[in-house]
């Protein structure tokens, strides 16, 4: 029984894993890279 | 191979948020939570050690903007739970088969830490060891919360060993009633 338990825990979890990402999460790390391409600027223009 | 370890938090995304969910139960919540991981680790990414796990450090570190927030907003996460619980406040089937319905309901109703146990080791696929790291406790520990999840499951589902046990949803089990009337 426990293995079947984890065999549709496995089930419910990829159902959610499956799902489309929110587009915020692009947003927010394209947001990130760019704060990281003006940092190395920064570090490389020193 | 990605020369900066940074890159490597997008492939991890999808399964950081399943797990934030698994523990918000809620997905407004578990997004804003993902964020904050995110965030948090973007701009510690020194801290991360090269070579090891990167998919257990994220989740340590969400886990931990969890809890820190579960804190801080107890009543208020108290009252999403309760809203939570009330729009998934369905009974169970009990003709041999479980619905993913009834299936969720019921793991939306372990506590937290038994929820936990059972998403890392039991659905994600971490070691015991790697969840008690992760955890900040010991293996046995991790051992006996995925234990009482399962029991604490199987008694809200009333399963008994040798019951069959089978996700299916009410939409696919219409179908499969009607086919068989026909």
């Amino acid at each position: 029984m426990d293995q079947q338990i984890d065999e549709n825990l496995k089930r419910v979890y990829a159902d959610t894993l499956a799902e489309e990402l929110p587009e915020k999460f692009l947003i927010l790390i394209n947001r990130l890279k760019n704060t990281k391409t003006v940092d190395d600027k920064d570090i490389n223009d020193q | 191979m990605t020369s900066d370890p940074r890159e490597e938090i997008v492939e991890h995304l999808a399964s950081l948020r399943a797990f934030a969910i698994s523990l918000t139960r809620n997905s407004a919540t578990a997004d804003d939570i993902v964020q904050d991981t995110v965030i948090k680790a973007w701009s510690n990414i020194d801290k991360f050690e090269s070579g090891t796990n990167m998919r257990a450090w994220l989740f340590t570190i969400l886990r931990n903007t969890y809890y820190s927030l579960h804190r801080k907003r107890r009543r208020e996460v108290q009252d999403i739970d309760g809203e939570y619980a009330a729009q998934m406040s369905v009974k169970p089937d009990h003709d041999g088969r479980l619905a993913m319905t009834d299936f969720r309901v019921a793991f939306a109703q372990l506590a937290d830490e038994q929820r936990e146990a059972l998403i890392l080791v039991g659905a994600s696929g971490f070691s015991y060891e790697e969840a008690a790291a992760m955890c900040g406790c010991a293996v046995g520990t991790i051992k006996s919360r995925a234990n009482r999840g399962r029991a604490r499951l199987a008694d809200l589902l009333h399963l008994e060993d040798g019951d069959s046990m089978e996700l299916t949803d009410a939409a696919t089990l219409g179908v499969i009633s009607a086919s068989r009337g026909t």
